[in-house]
């Protein structure tokens, strides 16, 4: 019985890493416990919500408190202007402290009032130099907000954002899978040059390798173009 | 079909090389921020800690917002018990109102008592039934924790845990284990065989691995041990 | 003639590679992954251990390193030493 880790074992097993990550039902799940604890977590908090972005910026999965935080939500992306809109593109949170007398957000603010929230605060979550997706926190009265709540926020933004931003994509999959296989592929190219080095100059394995890693050095080519030009016959260098 | 494992921990290492998978350091970094929201989210904590469990079950605490805490729970593992160790074991929470008058913990919190601990309240972290750890915070008075903190506490930790539980496979090891090395070395030995077969007897690589499948169809040997045969020099198992 | 010995070479090739690594922003496991790629065959935690001078790996493998660290830190002025380079005979792999 063979023990090469072949295409169909990397595929299952790729598969298999797949369902250890966020599937969406689970990222639904952990975004709307995420968006509990930020309106419990928040003092004077009375709705919050988390927004999951895709690599292109679109919500992939969101997750609201109750329908006045999700509508408003989406009103932002429908206007194209508001806090959280506002709060990725500078990649800062934001803050609205009334409302009622807030005129950067002018159309979403009125929206806001008529529903009767009047303090927003809205954060960005950054993993590793990426924003995978916003936090914000609503509360009923203007003046709700004052540092030590952003602060809470910005805390709460941080851990979600290390753990969240690890398990996503589905995309990710496929780059995974494909970085995988071309990194053996290199491997196995690298490794057929050393067994025909090994038998042009009847030398061991580490003896080939070393030559080849010597010629490369040389003629300050990367390996494996060396590597792949040994084992393709064209342009085979003769080493 | 099972995936073989060691293909599982190729692929596995390959995500936490793209960030798929949690590395230790982006671990410990999200814990750390736990803890501290932990601390900030209860009023009368004066400290807070997470303790994650490794693979095998031995203990790891991560995070820790002072030393009290790690101090405290390391008392815990020195002494054999103690409310962290009991909601590691039980997955329910545990809550000492004041360590002078603790009955079931009683070595510990004798010594907790002398070092300043009055009051903790430690949260299992459990995603799909099993036990990730704990979240506990202390405090430094008697009856410092309510009902409420225990309440926002769970909350806390109910969310951390899908986002811990999602981002990091507990049967993903941290690196590439025997079972891995063999398969590569074996993929490798294949090869470097196709390497010699192909400068031998001129041939590209295909039909050189070709050549091996055939051989190893017609003789009854797994292509492996024929790869092993051609490497050992002056051997050659074909007609 | 004094010839270094296997654990000193590797040290010194171990802190060439660290240096680089650092100043060229290259992570460990982008180092393995390229490493590996080129035919090495250890795991990233030994590679790790070599970095912090805990583990002497066999020359080949720290050439790899070195190599794979190179590729990587292109058009970066500093190099990773081979082993050709740390030998008490040459100079110590620089630029």
């Amino acid at each position: 019985m063979e023990s090469e880790v072949s295409a169909m074992e990397l595929t299952t097993a790729i598969a298999h890493v797949q369902r250890m990550l966020l599937d969406a039902p689970a990222a639904t799940a952990a975004v709307a416990r995420l968006a509990e604890v930020a309106r419990e977590l928040i003092p004077m908090a009375t709705g919050a919500g988390v927004t999951l972005v895709d690599e292109h910026g679109q919500p992939r999965t969101t997750a609201a408190t109750d329908p006045a935080v999700e509508a408003l939500d989406r009103l932002q992306y429908e206007l194209g202007q508001g806090p959280c809109l506002t709060a990725w593109d500078t990649v800062s949170m934001q803050r609205v402290d009334d409302t009622a007398e807030d005129t950067r957000w002018p159309e979403w603010a009125k929206a806001a009032v008529a529903t009767g929230l009047g303090s927003v605060l809205s954060t960005p979550l950054v993993f590793r130099g990426q924003e995978v997706g916003a936090i914000k926190v609503y509360a009923s009265g203007p003046h709700a907000f004052t540092e030590h709540e952003e602060h809470l926020l910005e805390l709460l933004a941080g851990a979600a954002a290390t753990l969240l931003g690890a398990a996503q994509d589905p995309g990710e999959i496929h780059r995974l899978s494909t970085s995988l296989k071309f990194a053996l592929a290199d491997r196995q190219v690298v490794l057929i040059a050393v067994g025909i080095l090994m038998e042009r100059h009847q030398i061991d394995r580490e003896a080939a390798h070393r030559l080849l890693l010597a010629e490369t050095r040389r003629r300050e080519m990367p390996v494996i173009v060396l590597a792949a030009c040994v084992a393709g016959h064209a342009d085979d260098p003769r080493l | 079909m099972k995936p073989d494992s060691s293909a599982i921990e190729l692929t596995a290492a390959f995500a936490r090389i793209h960030g798929m998978l949690l590395s230790q350091e982006a671990s410990t970094h999200a814990v750390h921020q736990l803890a501290q929201v932990a601390r900030e989210l209860i009023d009368s904590a004066a400290g807070a800690g997470v303790t994650l469990l490794e693979a095998e079950g031995r203990k790891m605490t991560t995070a820790a917002t002072d030393r009290l805490v790690e101090a405290a729970d390391d008392l815990q593992y020195e002494v054999g018990e103690g409310p962290c160790l009991s909601a590691l074991a039980t997955g329910a929470v545990q809550r000492v109102d004041d360590t002078a008058e603790d009955v079931h913990w009683p070595e510990w919190s004798a010594i907790a008592r002398t070092m300043g601990v009055r009051s903790m309240l430690s949260t299992p972290l459990v995603v799909r039934g099993e036990v990730l750890g704990a979240l506990k915070v202390y405090a430094t008075t008697a009856d410092a924790f309510t009902v409420e903190d225990e309440h926002m506490l769970g909350l806390l930790a109910g969310a951390a845990a899908t986002l811990l539980g999602a981002g990091q496979a507990t049967d993903a090891p941290q690196r590439l284990s025997d079972a891995l090395q063999a398969a590569l070395r074996d993929r490798q030995s294949v090869d470097m065989a196709v390497g010699i077969l192909m400068e031998r007897r001129d041939l590209d690589q295909d039909r050189a691995r070709t050549l091996l499948l055939e051989q190893s169809r017609s003789s009854g040997q797994p292509v492996l041990e024929l790869a092993r045969r051609v490497l050992e020099r002056g051997s050659d198992p074909f007609p | 003639m004094p010839v270094a010995d296997e654990a000193t070479i590797a040290r010194v090739q171990a802190c060439g590679l660290a240096t680089v690594l650092e100043a060229a922003g290259v992570e460990l496991d982008g180092l393995w992954l390229q490493y590996f790629r080129l035919g090495g065959d250890l795991g990233v935690m030994e590679v790790e251990a070599y970095l912090h001078h805990a583990l002497v790996l066999p020359a080949l493998q720290r050439d790899l390193l070195a190599c794979a660290c190179n590729e990587l830190a292109e058009g970066h002025p500093r190099r990773a030493p081979y082993a050709a380079d740390c030998s008490p005979a040459g100079e110590a792999g620089a630029g």
